[in-house]
């Protein structure tokens, strides 16, 4: 089923867009809509559009959601996927940051910032969870785990997220994930 | 400032990051320390705002493009996040054709999987600032458990 242009815009707005904590709880959203809920798209699509958007520079959120858009309705569906993912939480934005300056001093909205704060990092972690779990069946979890391992290494070392999302993708490529 | 200089500014350290937090140098040495257009304080208002947002963590760049030129300048700063973005389309159109052979797909699984490891690094550090006591650790848990339970009903779907 080919969704119309503002189912798209709907569901980026909604779940693109005004999801807490980034990129990851973002995904798990748009993944529980687009393939799960609608079947507007198979996951492998889904997962590609993942894996393409951390190789574009920039907010990978949004590569993301652009290469969604294109999946579904084309160049359309690229530019309304990316206005629906960006215009409402820049609004959002603009008004915390209007609000943040007038509550600058007052001490309640130091705590309650920390709180939020707190739940994105929360948010983030979890997840990371729907990512990894594909990959952790049979013996995959050995390739999973290294794979893992070294793109954290790397990035605690100062390499460029590029570099070792390009290094992943030759090891990928040499050490072919075990057949489940 | 000029919103169309902040926008090519702002551009400039976008296009550079392939993170959230990556354009921050950039954007620091540019409109702090050269320009001399926001202070530190409001670049650390800026990043709370970008944190406390729905969305992309990178949406502290709207919030550093109100206070550099007012609404103006946070559409300017709009603008330099979603642009890169269109760079996808291409990729997509030249790998995607490729990306059903077995060797592709193994590939594009390992981004997947280190750009998670990528994910996690960059959350350590943030973690041990903002999770600092009993509240802020349960908030924590419940923001985890929430999106854990969420995609256990969608797997089971």
């Amino acid at each position: 089923m080919v969704p119309g242009l503002k189912d798209i815009a709907g569901i980026m707005a909604r779940d693109g867009s005004l999801t807490f904590g980034g990129g990851g709880p973002t995904t798990v959203a748009l993944e529980k809509a687009l393939v799960h809920k609608h079947g507007w798209l198979p996951r492998p699509r889904f997962r590609l559009a993942y894996a393409l958007s951390r190789l574009t520079p920039g907010t990978n959120v949004f590569a993301f959601c652009t290469a969604l858009g294109w999946q579904m309705r084309g160049f359309a569906g690229a530019l309304i996927a990316l206005a629906g993912a960006s215009l409402p939480c820049s609004a959002v934005t603009v008004a915390i940051t209007i609000l943040l300056e007038w509550w600058r001093d007052d001490p309640r909205a130091a705590v309650a910032i920390q709180v939020a704060a707190a739940v994105a990092i929360g948010l983030v972690a979890a997840s990371c969870w729907p990512l990894l779990r594909p990959h952790l069946r049979g013996s995959s979890w050995v390739r999973t785990a290294a794979l893992l391992a070294g793109a954290i290494a790397l990035q605690v070392l100062d390499v460029p997220p590029l570099r070792v999302l390009l290094a992943a993708g030759v090891v990928g490529a040499l050490w072919r994930e075990p057949a489940p | 400032m000029n919103v169309v200089v902040l926008y090519f500014v702002l551009l400039k350290a976008t296009v550079s990051a392939f993170s959230g937090l990556g354009a921050l140098p950039v954007v620091r040495d540019e409109l702090v320390t050269n320009r001399r257009v926001i202070t530190d304080a409001q670049m650390n208002t800026a990043l709370v705002a970008g944190r406390v947002s729905p969305g992309p963590i990178g949406m502290y760049i709207v919030s550093i493009g109100y206070f550099t030129a007012g609404v103006p300048g946070a559409i300017a700063a709009w603008l330099a996040l979603i642009t890169p973005a269109v760079i996808v389309i291409p990729i997509l159109r030249y790998l995607g054709a490729r990306a059903d052979h077995p060797v592709a797909r193994d590939a594009l699984n390992a981004i997947v999987i280190a750009s998670v490891g990528l994910t996690l690094a960059v959350l350590l550090p943030l973690a041990a600032t903002s999770v600092t006591g009993p509240l802020t650790g349960a908030a924590a848990l419940a923001g985890f458990a929430y999106v854990l339970h969420g995609s256990k009903e969608s797997a089971r779907q």
